[in-house]
């Protein structure tokens, strides 16, 4: 049971973790809480599954694209000149996922959809028969986690980044382009939100409503804290294993959520900004 | 002088308008006893308190809760259960529910009020599911996933229903519009401009936000529990989202921080509900389009960019207020 529970708590850490790095770093950089990044995932998810007939690889890309340039016009059109309004803002993207969860059920129906782009197979790990796309899926997220932390550590733009995430104002002052790095960081996790409906998509089915995948995250982002890509990860993880553990041992469903609801909110209590969250003002 | 008795008459025709409208509201059912066209004001009334409710925490103490729906659906649930497993009548009830609406106001306060910006927006988006994860729980106590049937009914006469959700109404406003102008109102609104500020001249912020909680909670629950016993039923969906949204939406299109503003706002959603009923499945689709542009290009709502555009001060007591300070002034001058 114990290797089931390590396997499982693995997979579902690392669905949670690419939902929370996009969303984490949105709203520690650009100080917007984009709700709107779980209906991307959805819509990419369908993206695909329409273009499917074109191949495997071009599916991918056309969806993944197309999602970046649907998350550029947003911010240009919606969320962009709203900044400065937080609460303005989120609900803007949380009105929008639900256009999109709408329009995604206008366009391919209510029903939910298997996207089939995984890979088949399985290997065994510690006497556990995993599917070779979850393995494929973790993989895909420990690569993309250090990829985009060397991205914001080692390069221009991420230092960029990281100086608009301290300080927009002063930024601006020193002659970075604030708006083109907003701009850049709300691709990135709209991309990651694509990349998740990629790996992790084929392995769960998806339906129009599925957006509130980024609730079930909720905890892993707020107990990680804003901002923190080690805090969305390990936050990710640490809910993932509690989430599975409660799921073996005393059974899934509302009980599971409840409980990582009430030990974020311990986490909230005793440290308002999360794990390795900075201080808001 | 010209400019300003030509302001002062925009006012009173402001007075009038209001009063107008209220006599409208008291005597509609004397032009119409039509079921479903009374039902429609009544549900209006309902969600004109409830985003009052939203409107004194949010609009006027800054605490931008997106989890309005956790006061109405706990109340509601405790209306329910007080009237099926006890008897009680509603008239009972639907008070009581608004004291557990307090209760549950305080308990998230505790946790909340030390959260900031997104930590407070994300968790109050959550309790709502947290309570509804509960309820689901205990299928066999709370209903589960059905919910509870059979609620006791306010009146048999949809006239006495519509006369007590309009008083219901009008009391709520006129009470929330009272706090908003007292002292109390202006502790909340300094917490909202500059907490930090507030905290450096002696106030208990703290205090003063357990008080707007308690506030809120107490006229989101007299809706909740309202509702409930309008609808006969309670399930689960009283925690989802789109009922916060309803507060928020409601209020917003009024003009967050009016608290008056949740009135033309709650009639105007629920008509552009209803009217939109006819479109099925584009209905909460319009709704989230709505929402969008309001929010995008309104944020200020629609009745206060009426009234600033043709130059109207709003707020029926501080509008008062002003005209008669404006008038001593111009005799004087």
């Amino acid at each position: 049971m114990i290797e089931e529970i390590l396997i499982g708590g693995l997979i579902l850490g690392g669905q949670y973790a690419l939902l929370a790095l996009g969303f984490s770093l949105i709203s520690g950089v650009a100080r917007i809480m984009n709700f709107a990044l779980g209906a991307l995932y959805v819509l990419a998810a369908y993206l695909i599954y329409s273009s499917l007939p074109l191949g495997v690889g071009p599916a991918i890309t056309a969806s993944l694209v197309g999602i970046v340039l649907i998350s550029f016009i947003i911010y240009k059109v919606l969320i962009g000149p709203l900044r400065e309004k937080e609460a303005e803002a989120a609900l803007v993207t949380l009105a929008l996922a639900l256009m999109i969860q709408e329009l995604v059920k206008l366009i391919w129906g209510p029903d939910y959809k298997n996207i089939n782009i995984g890979i088949s197979g399985y290997v065994v790990l510690l006497g556990v028969r995993v599917v070779n796309q979850k393995v494929l899926a973790l993989t895909a997220t420990l690569v993309l986690f250090t990829a985009l932390s060397l991205f914001i550590k080692r390069t221009k733009t991420g230092k960029a980044v990281r100086a608009v995430s301290q300080n927009i104002e002063v930024a601006r002052l020193v002659g970075i382009n604030v708006s083109r790095v907003l701009l850049i960081v709300m691709g990135i996790s709209a991309l990651l939100a694509g990349l998740t409906a990629v790996f992790f998509a084929p392995i769960v089915v998806v339906s129009p409503t599925d957006w509130n995948i980024l609730f079930k995250a909720f905890p892993a982002i707020v107990l990680g804290g804003l901002g923190s890509l080690k805090g969305s990860v390990v936050g990710a993880f640490t809910i993932a294993f509690i989430e599975t553990i409660v799921a073996f041992t005393l059974g899934g469903g509302y009980l599971m959520q409840t409980v990582t609801f009430v030990i974020m909110l311990a986490v909230l209590f005793i440290k308002p900004t999360g794990l390795f969250g900075k201080p808001t003002k | 002088m010209e400019a300003v008795s030509k302001r002062q008459e925009e006012k009173i025709s402001v007075r009038t308008i209001i009063l107008t409208l209220s006599i409208l509201l008291l005597l509609l059912p004397v032009f119409s006893r039509d079921y479903y066209l009374l039902q429609i004001f009544v549900f209006a009334n309902i969600y004109a308190i409830f985003g009052a409710s939203w409107d004194i925490l949010a609009g006027v103490t800054g605490i931008f809760s997106f989890g309005q729906a956790l006061f109405f659906g706990a109340a509601a649930y405790m209306s329910a259960a007080l009237n099926l497993s006890f008897g009680i009548p509603p008239v009972l009830t639907i008070p009581l529910g608004g004291v557990f609406g307090v209760a549950v106001g305080l308990a998230v306060a505790v946790p909340s009020l030390r959260l900031k910006g997104p930590y407070f927006a994300i968790t109050s988006l959550i309790f709502p599911g947290i309570l509804a994860g509960i309820i689901y729980m205990y299928p066999t106590i709370t209903g589960g996933e059905a919910g509870k049937y059979g609620l006791t009914s306010i009146s048999n006469d949809i006239v006495i229903i519509y006369y007590a959700s309009l008083l219901l109404m009008l009391a709520a406003i006129f009470i929330l519009l009272r706090i908003a102008n007292s002292n109390i109102g202006l502790i909340f609104r300094s917490i909202r401009d500059d907490e930090d500020t507030a905290e450096a001249t002696g106030i208990n912020t703290t205090k003063y936000k357990f008080i707007s909680f308690a506030i809120s909670g107490f006229f989101a629950g007299i809706a909740g529990g309202f509702n409930a016993h309008i609808i006969k039923s309670v399930a689960p969906d009283s925690f989802s989202i789109f009922y916060s949204f309803n507060a928020i939406l409601g209020a917003s299109l009024g003009g967050v921080g009016t608290i008056f503003g949740s009135v033309p706002g709650a009639y105007l959603l629920s008509f552009l509900g209803e009217s939109l009923r006819g479109f099925g499945q584009f209905r909460v689709l319009i709704l989230a389009v709505v929402m969008i542009l309001v929010f995008r290009y309104l944020p200020e709502g629609i009745i206060r960019r009426i009234t600033r555009h043709y130059n109207i001060r709003f707020g029926l007591w501080s509008g008062l207020k002003r005209l008669r300070r404006k008038s001593e002034h111009g005799t004087n001058s």
